[in-house]
């Protein structure tokens, strides 16, 4: 039995919990009302880390099904094209990424700058075709690729991929291929897309397509992802998409409710589905995408104080981007001022105005937070962001 | 010898039934007594292991949440306690290792102040002993950190451990024995810098 073990002598002052009487309540009173207002949304959230597992093995099997029964299509070897003689060159010594490198994923490949360059499925190539103290050079012909790109001046990392060039300093974005079309999304920092002799920026939490079908201009793509309704579809194939969509996402299967989404936009109707578009997109790795969906709901909408709320944590933590953070949790506190959501939301904002480097606001924040709710466990901690301690 | 008297909850014990012989101790509450009195319980769990009161205050969210689904299925009101144990170790273990995840990938977190996790009335020294230890526990694999804070800072034996974690017990043993190790070599390091200007920063 354990209880023949000795107890160890260690003497950390590690504090407990501790709660006023006051404080449970409010919290079960606030655990109540975020269960019945839209808890059905919270519970997938929460249950999302442990599908998450499931979701793993689910696609381990498919990358595994893909490997044993597709063999690679000839145009493979033609997108291969871009390295020195098509063949799968074996990678450098550790830690060296040499020109004439094919990669295929699913796989990390390492810069020996820091960079990374993470393919997402097995289908994806890609090949390096320079790497030197002022470029790094690579072609993404097919698949999905994320790259996180150290900061360099002195040095361009561009990625190549079918007709667009992308062009980065240091930042974090994916781009992915669907048919005849690429997607381009900014999770970090800026880059430069040029397709077809246009030149755009794209920053942090924008996205775009760039392709045939359908053919939005690049001026035009850093748009709300739409959700037309397809005039070839009847409506039986629409609703059987939107029941594959609500079912998955029901089940906290966001990567198989994220590829429903991506074959067919059409399937969000409404503020709710809007939400539940956005979950899927944040839980399977894509949360620039679901900044679009959060942003399309109206603030006037009751649930647009808590898409503001969840944009802000977006921003905060998935994106790095504390400024946008910043506003958008004080749009949630402009929207429901006496809202469950209202302290948190103060909370945070003054947390990303701390680490946007917003000193004044953040202070001034902090000082309302203190004012609002002197007896909050939180004080402590506002204060520090406040710059008050 | 008389029989014991033939209750429905001696023949199906999954039945909870209360009947006019239940003490207050033994009643099953209901779910916002459970609430309130395992709240700072299950929240003091999730606060040791992660070292972040809004991680913690997410994962007694996430208990509760998973509590009020799953009620029906506790037997009886003694084993509420250790049930809410096990979803918060386990919510905890998840959470942290999604945090650790997180701050690989992303270097804007700002860094946390573990002095805040001191017992308030600890004396300056032991509160930086505390954020000592957190800086090293985040160097810990998260399962080795868990078991670690489970046997040490919440006084857990070796089989409840193996209980709330689902580990088996060589893997619990080996794991403590290498965050011990660890936990040895940084304190060994820290006392080398003791004195040192400019030495091992307690944030």
């Amino acid at each position: 039995m354990g209880g023949a073990v000795t107890k160890p002598q260690v003497n950390y002052q590690v504090r407990q919990a501790d709660f006023t009487e006051q404080e449970i309540e409010q919290k079960l009173a606030h655990f109540h009302r975020m269960r019945k207002a839209g808890s059905e949304r919270r519970k997938t959230v929460w249950t999302a880390v442990s599908a998450a597992a499931v979701v793993l093995i689910v696609l381990g099997g498919w990358v595994l099904s893909m490997r044993l029964f597709v063999e690679d299509p000839a145009e493979t070897g033609a997108h291969l094209s871009g390295a020195s003689d098509g063949s799968e060159r074996a990678a450098g010594p550790e830690g060296v990424v040499l020109p004439g490198e094919n990669h295929q994923g699913p796989s990390e490949v390492s810069f020996r700058d820091g960079s990374l360059a993470r393919l997402g499925t097995l289908q994806t190539r890609l090949s390096v075709l320079e790497v030197s103290a002022r470029n790094i050079l690579v072609d993404l012909p097919v698949g999905q690729g994320t790259f996180r790109v150290t900061p360099n001046p002195e040095r361009t990392f561009v990625v190549r991929a079918r007709d667009i060039v992308v062009t980065v300093l240091g930042t974090e974005f994916t781009v992915t291929h669907e048919e005849a079309r690429s997607h381009v999304a900014v999770t970090r920092g800026k880059v430069r897309v040029d397709y077809r002799g246009n030149a755009q920026f794209l920053t942090a939490g924008e996205a775009a397509w760039y392709g045939p079908e359908p053919a939005p201009a690049p001026a035009d793509a850093v748009t709300p992802i739409e959700v037309p309704l397809p005039k070839e579809r009847s409506h039986a194939e629409v609703s059987s998409s939107r029941d594959q969509f609500l079912e998955h996402h029901k089940k906290a299967e966001f990567a198989q409710a994220y590829a429903v989404l991506t074959q067919d936009r059409s399937v969000v109707r409404g503020t709710n589905d809007l939400l539940k578009a956005a979950d899927a997109a944040r839980y399977s790795g894509h949360p620039a995408e679901a900044v679009q969906y959060l942003k399309q709901i109206p603030a006037s909408d009751p649930l647009g104080p808590a898409a503001r709320f969840t944009l802000g944590r977006l921003y905060l933590h998935e994106l790095g981007s504390p400024a946008a953070a910043a506003s958008a949790f004080a749009e949630a506190r402009r929207l429901a001022p006496g809202g469950p959501l209202a302290e948190d939301a103060l909370y945070r904002e003054t947390e990303a105005r701390s680490r946007a480097g917003q000193a004044a606001a953040a202070r001034k924040l902090a000082e309302q937070y203190v004012r609002t709710y002197p007896e909050s466990r939180r004080r402590e901690a506002v204060e520090r962001f406040g710059g008050l301690r | 010898m008389p029989a014991p008297p033939a209750s429905s909850a001696h023949r199906a014990p999954h039945l909870r039934v209360i009947g006019r012989d239940e003490s207050p101790e033994t009643r099953f509450p209901d779910f916002d007594q459970i609430y309130r009195r395992y709240c700072p319980y299950v929240a003091t769990i999730a606060l040791r292991i992660l070292g972040d009161a809004d991680e913690a205050d997410d994962v007694l969210q996430d208990v509760f949440l998973v509590a009020h689904r799953s009620l029906h299925t506790v037997k009886s009101a003694e084993a509420i306690k250790g049930w809410l144990s096990t979803i918060a170790v386990r919510k905890s273990m998840h959470r942290l290792r999604r945090l650790k995840m997180r701050r690989l990938l992303s270097s804007s977190d700002a860094p946390l102040v573990y002095e805040n996790l001191a017992d308030p009335g600890a004396t300056p020294e032991a509160r930086a002993e505390v954020a000592r230890l957190y800086v090293v526990l985040d160097g810990f694999a998260a399962k080795d950190r868990v078991v670690w804070v489970l046997r040490y800072l919440e006084g857990y034996t070796l089989d409840e451990i193996v209980l709330h974690t689902g580990l088996s017990k060589s893997t619990v043993q080996r794991r403590l024995k290498k965050a011990e190790e660890q936990l040895d070599k940084a304190e060994g390091n820290s006392k080398r810098r003791a004195g040192e200007p400019g030495g091992r920063s307690s944030d």
